[in-house]
């Protein structure tokens, strides 16, 4: 017995190698049973939630990659929504456009604005139709919803347009139901209010009247839609008239130069000077 | 002592971590090297062949817990553990350090090359013939882990081993 336990004390070692072999022989052999399967699917949970721990912190180094990589993303998405709207919205001016211009075929060509400048001291449009197109000076430009100027300079390729809301800009206008005319006029104050000159208190001109071009227009056909009456007040000879345009300029892409303005003929006559011969000599009684 | 141990037991537990989250993932060829196995090695020349085990099979145990076959990697680290104690260094050895230094080698070339030939002949990753599959594995982990033991001699181990 005293040997077997001095045998013990010197091999300990062996001893405690057959201990240890052991129990990983049991491990080996009943790896598959419950208790020893939970112990190692916590150690697999364990090893997720420190997976997970690394990386988050490498996802949160990454951050400042990944939000760049983004802000290119949105930049771009941006782009595409906004070359998309656009789209949208020319098509639905362009067919408004191209409706009216197929009513009237051979009467108005259809130009895009190409540049615009609103200040107070001078404001115009360039569009992209010029005299290779047939476009003149004094040729009226419009939107299906009415006036929106007139041609002042004419190149191959463009053409500028002095529009309604210029402050050299002027058009005889007409009611729609009471018939009084008036000169339309832009004070340069507000970009859609204008203010109608020259109507006469005795006039029954009233709030909510619709006016528009006359004969009397040395440049604009007849009819054509230029706003609605939205204050009358009276002033000393004539009333103060403020009109709303037609036109909306802030939204202003697409326009229609119509081929055929005024009768030339007519406005020679109007601008010959009158001359002596030209006046009747009073008849004398004999 | 009761310091070191507590010391040894928290780097077991570090690198039981590491092992786990970082090293393995350097695979080379199918293998990848085991820092426990230096670890194992290391503590079994400083204090003999029963905490060279001991701690072998506890490394064995965390190994297994955290990735699985929980048995085979207990007993594989048990005797790398026994294998790494015939080369204890006692604490009044006079040995010099080029001494020291070869039985640290020896200790992790025998305890890699026990270790992982027990733990290949039981899971042949690589679906190759058991003896081609041992014989490559053993041999690409053992070139590994000395690569590593290199490393940690001279970077950390070398001033403990030597100095003491």
């Amino acid at each position: 017995m005293t040997k077997f336990f001095k045998f013990l004390t010197n091999n300990n070692s062996y001893l405690l190698l057959v201990v240890y072999c052991g129990i990983a022989g049991l491990l080996i052999r009943f790896q598959d049973t419950l208790s020893l399967k939970s112990l190692q699917s916590r150690g697999t949970e364990f090893r997720a939630s420190i997976s997970g721990l690394v990386s988050d912190i490498g996802e949160y180094f990454s951050l400042k990659r990944e939000n760049e990589k983004l802000t290119l993303q949105n930049a771009s998405l941006l782009a595409d929504a906004i070359a998309g709207a656009n789209a949208l919205r020319d098509s639905a001016k362009v067919a408004a456009i191209a409706e009216l211009a197929d009513r009237h075929p051979g009467e108005f060509l259809t130009a895009r604005v190409v540049e615009r400048r609103f200040n107070t001291t001078e404001n115009f449009l360039l569009v992209n139709a010029g005299s290779k197109l047939g476009v003149r000076p004094d040729m009226p430009v419009l939107t299906p919803d009415g006036l929106a100027g007139r041609v002042v300079q004419v190149s191959e390729n463009y053409a500028k347009v002095m529009p309604v809301i210029h402050s050299d800009f002027s058009v005889s206008v007409v009611s729609d139901s009471n018939m009084t005319h008036g000169l339309l006029r832009w004070d340069g104050k507000r970009e859609r209010i204008a203010r109608m000159d020259y109507v006469p208190l005795s006039s029954s001109i009233a709030k909510g009247e619709k006016l528009y071009t006359t004969d009397f227009s040395t440049f604009a056909l007849r009819g054509i839609p230029v706003g609605e009456i939205i204050e009358v007040t009276p002033g000393k000879q004539f009333f103060n008239v403020a009109v709303r345009l037609a036109v909306d300029f802030s939204s202003l892409t697409h326009v229609m130069i119509a081929e055929s303005s005024a009768d030339p003929e007519k406005i020679e006559l109007m601008y010959r000077p009158v001359t002596g011969e030209d006046v009747p000599q009073n008849e004398t009684p004999e | 002592m009761v310091k070191d141990t507590i010391v040894r037991i928290v780097l077991l537990c570090i690198l039981s971590l590491l092992q786990q989250y970082a090293v393995s993932r350097f695979v080379v060829f199918g293998a990848f090297p085991d820092i426990l196995t230096v670890f194992v090695v290391f503590v079994a020349l400083r204090t003999g062949q029963k905490q060279g085990m001991t701690y072998g099979f506890a490394a064995g145990l965390a190994s297994g817990v955290l990735g699985g076959d929980i048995g085979i990697t207990t007993l594989a680290k048990t005797i790398e553990g026994f294998v790494a104690g015939y080369f204890h260094i006692p604490e009044d050895s006079h040995a010099s350090s080029l001494q020291k230094r070869r039985m640290f080698y020896k200790g992790v070339l025998l305890a890699s090359l026990s270790g992982r030939a027990i733990q290949a002949a039981a899971a042949n990753v690589l679906a190759l013939p058991l003896v081609w599959h041992v014989v490559y594995s053993v041999a690409l982990v053992t070139f590994f882990n000395m690569v590593i033991a290199v490393l940690a001699y001279q970077l950390f181990l070398k001033k403990i081993l030597v100095n003491n």
